[in-house]
């Protein structure tokens, strides 16, 4: 398979390239830590002012600060490390930005940052990075309009940060990490939640690996950016939980994007993508699992998708009419609602359905296997007449659900006349759901109030079979019908 | 009005209903469908970690739909037309007691055979459930529990006031089926037609969907399992912006007033035919 091999390699040179830049980029930093003076500050020390020290520091110096709340609008402008030790706090006290960089490489580690302003024009932050390259590794940020701010900073880590965004109302929200002509950024374990979205704009390569981005506007979204590894995150009750605008070559890995909801929310969001891959990430319980809009943009380039699992959506995969030249193999669709939605009025067409005699999983085949070989003997046809009806007229989604609505799929299967067009077909559907290596692990179910519903269900059980009992007597003389005798009161 | 008449006449009802032959079949269908509704809805499976509200799901929402106020009617349509056929009704109304008293007492003896027969097959449901280890909220559980049984309640009410008039019990059952048909397809697909011919805004087919309890119970159902209407589409969501927070209070109170309105008119229909 063609499309197997050109992923593989993708896999392999981006490997290669963040293992390049990790040694590169953290190796001399710690060299230079050993090598320079290290400062001290805190607040009984000689030097208690964090500022003062950043400004005496020499360059390459490494700044250890200990316990304490320093004030924000710190600006630094020289290659240094600073080291929180013991939980500094650097409070901004709800204005400004409270550490900015220009131009050279800082470290920054173990700092609480907390209550930046709320100015939208001067994009007040936590963290602003003008150039140079960040190396910024378990900090905790609160209160905060924008988290970490980087302004083309090249080769900049981002790693083991957490992140809380600012409670105004949600218009007025920033993003938790935002990267502007950055490229080859590396994002990882990194948790933000509650503020509008994780962004890279006009980013050239780059990671973003085993984040948890929750309850934000736009879980992680990329503007303009090429090249881009989203790989192992979770993505959980955005709006959308990851949006995809005019890319290429983005592969997107072994995520998990559940409960996403909101005003044409979702799970995935593409809009003018080309050349993605999208392998083994499970869309759980969103609006719409994935939405695909115009991608790919380019002629002969296809978009794959293969070994994600998409289960309880409202929609599985919308489409608008537009969408053509897109894979799906190895993907299961389970109990969604919809499996798959046309999005607007139109036709599906120059879709792929199945990849060497492999198609998908659908919950809802019914067909059989008789040869035994895991590919069901008969095409999977998506042709629900209540479906086609909603795709056309929205409002109809609401009776869904109701028993009118399965009267009318029955009478499309019962009457051929009535029957509407074949939505797609696919050629080969699996009899099993595929596991692909690159899902994500399930967390396990929560079990907390297991034994309340037991215990309260039993109460419910005995209480009604007690009356039951008491009313019909399992042993009762009486002739079974006869209405009991008129005794009131007995 | 005597309490303990009203309680008498209740368990004497009572007992009818849960020795009528209908009691076991609509015990034990139930039992049955809850059983494997729970299971579907709220068990989980290894693929996909959480459970979720899917197709089988909403397959199984459709059964109770279909189910409850069947029962829930025709339970409520035999009540007083059984014993006014044979008579017993007007020996027990020239007893010492009032027709109030009555009309009351053989309610709630019919509400409580109801109510045991759903509660025995949500039993079995949350108890299979909580020892396969699902991870259904005890909450969510109760909250579906208490929709269902106001849903029921609502078919008996109805159900009682078509057997408060009628003569025939072939009649009230007739009268029961016609309702329950129209209130589980013919409704809803007349809703649907004149969606698609008229161009109804989301707002008018909310309104006119609120007309029927069985939607209203499918609305809150489907808001309690999925915590959105998003899945409703724009009337779902119009629903959502519309009543806010007022939502689920509003929903509640149609369902509530579908219990407690037939009753009233069904006393006056009662007292018209039985009591001159």
């Amino acid at each position: 398979m063609r499309r197997a091999s050109a992923f593989g390699r993708f896999g392999r040179a981006i490997a290669i390239a963040v293992a390049a830049l990790v040694t590169v980029g953290g190796a001399p930093l710690s060299l230079a830590a050993a090598e320079t003076e290290t400062m001290t500050v805190c607040p009984t020390c000689e030097i208690s002012s964090l500022a003062e020290a950043i400004a005496s520091a020499p360059a390459g110096a490494r700044v250890e600060v200990h316990g304490g709340v320093y004030p924000g609008g710190l600006v630094i402008e020289k290659p240094v490390t600073l080291v929180g030790i013991d939980g500094p706090v650097i409070d901004g006290g709800g204005s400004g930005t409270l550490l900015q960089v220009r131009g050279a490489e800082v470290a920054i580690e173990g700092f609480t940052f907390r209550a930046t302003g709320s100015n939208h024009d001067r994009e007040d932050a936590a963290i602003v990075f003008d150039g140079g390259r960040a190396v910024i590794t378990g900090n905790r940020i609160e209160d905060a309009l924008f988290g970490i701010y980087l302004k083309q900073a090249h080769g900049s880590i981002v790693r083991d940060n957490v992140i809380l965004a600012k409670q105004v109302d949600v218009a007025m929200r920033g993003d938790g990490i935002k990267v502007w002509y950055s490229n080859d950024t590396l994002i990882e374990n990194n948790v933000a939640q509650d503020g509008r979205d994780v962004i890279l704009w006009y980013a050239n390569g780059g990671t973003v690996r085993g984040n948890d981005f929750d309850r934000n506007r736009y879980g992680l979204h990329l503007m303009f950016s090429n090249g881009i590894r989203i790989e192992g995150n979770s993505l959980d009750e955005n709006s959308i939980g990851l949006y995809v605008m005019y890319g290429r070559d983005i592969t997107i890995v072994g995520n998990s994007l559940s409960n996403n909801h909101g005003p044409s929310g979702g799970g995935l969001g593409f809009k003018d993508v080309d050349n993605a891959v999208v392998e083994g990430n499970r869309f759980v319980a969103n609006q719409i699992g994935a939405q695909v809009d115009t991608s790919p943009v380019q002629p002969g380039v296809e978009n794959l998708w293969r070994g994600n699992v998409f289960a309880f959506n409202d929609i599985g995969i919308g489409l608008t009419p537009s969408v053509r030249h897109n894979i799906f193999t190895e993907n299961s669709f389970i109990d969604n609602t919809e499996h798959v939605s046309v999005l607007g009025r139109g036709q599906l067409r120059d879709l792929t359905w199945a990849v060497d005699g492999r198609g998908n999983y659908w919950s809802d085949y019914a067909g059989y296997d008789a040869d035994g070989d895991g590919v069901g003997d008969r095409p999977y046809r998506s042709q629900r007449l209540f479906e086609s009806l909603m795709d056309e007229r929205p409002v109809l989604r609401l009776f869904q659900f109701s028993p009118a609505a399965l009267a009318l799929d029955f009478a499309a299967k019962a009457f051929p006349e009535v029957r509407p067009e074949t939505k797609f077909e696919d050629p080969a559907p699996l009899m099993q759901a595929p596991r692909s290596p690159y899902l994500p692990p399930v967390a396990a179910a929560p079990t907390g109030s297991r034994l309340a519903l037991g215990v309260a269900s039993s109460l419910a059980l005995i209480a009604s079979l007690a009356v039951v009992l008491r009313l019909r007597p399992v042993f009762s003389t009486a002739k079974r019908g006869s209405r009991p005798a008129y005794a009131l009161g007995g | 009005m005597d309490g303990t008449i009203v309680a008498a006449i209740a368990a004497r009802e009572a007992r009818a209903a849960v020795r009528s032959k209908w009691f076991v079949l609509y015990a034990v269908l139930f039992a049955v469908l809850s059983v494997g509704f729970s299971i579907v809805a709220m068990g989980g499976s290894p693929l996909t970690g959480e459970p979720g509200f899917g197709r089988t799901s909403a397959g199984l929402l459709n059964l109770m739909l279909l189910m409850v106020p069947l029962i829930g009617l025709t339970v409520g349509a035999q009540s007083l037309v059984g014993e006014r056929q044979d008579q017993s009704l007007e020996y027990l109304l020239a007893q010492p007691v009032s027709a109030a008293e009555v009309f009351l007492g053989k309610y709630l003896g019919a509400a409580l055979s109801l109510v045991v027969t759903l509660l025995l097959g949500f039993g079995c449901a949350g108890t299979v459930l909580a020892i396969r280890g699902g991870s259904a909220g005890v909450g969510d559980f109760a909250l579906l529990v208490a929709l269902t049984l106001l849903l029921g309640l609502g078919a008996l009410s109805l159900g009682y006031l078509i057997s408060s008039f009628t003569a025939q019990m072939s009649a009230a059952l007739g009268i029961a089926i016609t309702l329950w048909l129209a209130f589980v397809i013919v409704g809803d697909l007349g809703l649907m037609g004149s969606a698609m011919v008229m161009d109804l805004s989301p707002e008018t087919l909310l309104t006119l969907t609120l007309l029927n309890p069985l939607d209203v119970y499918k609305l809150l159902s489907v808001d309690q399992l999925q915590a959105s209407l998003d899945v409703l589409g724009p009337a779902g969501a119009y629903a959502m912006e519309r009543f806010g927070r007022a939502l689920v209070p509003t929903l509640l109170g149609v369902l509530a007033l579908w219990v407690l309105a037939p009753l009233p008119v069904g006393y006056r229909l009662f007292t018209r035919t039985d009591v001159r």
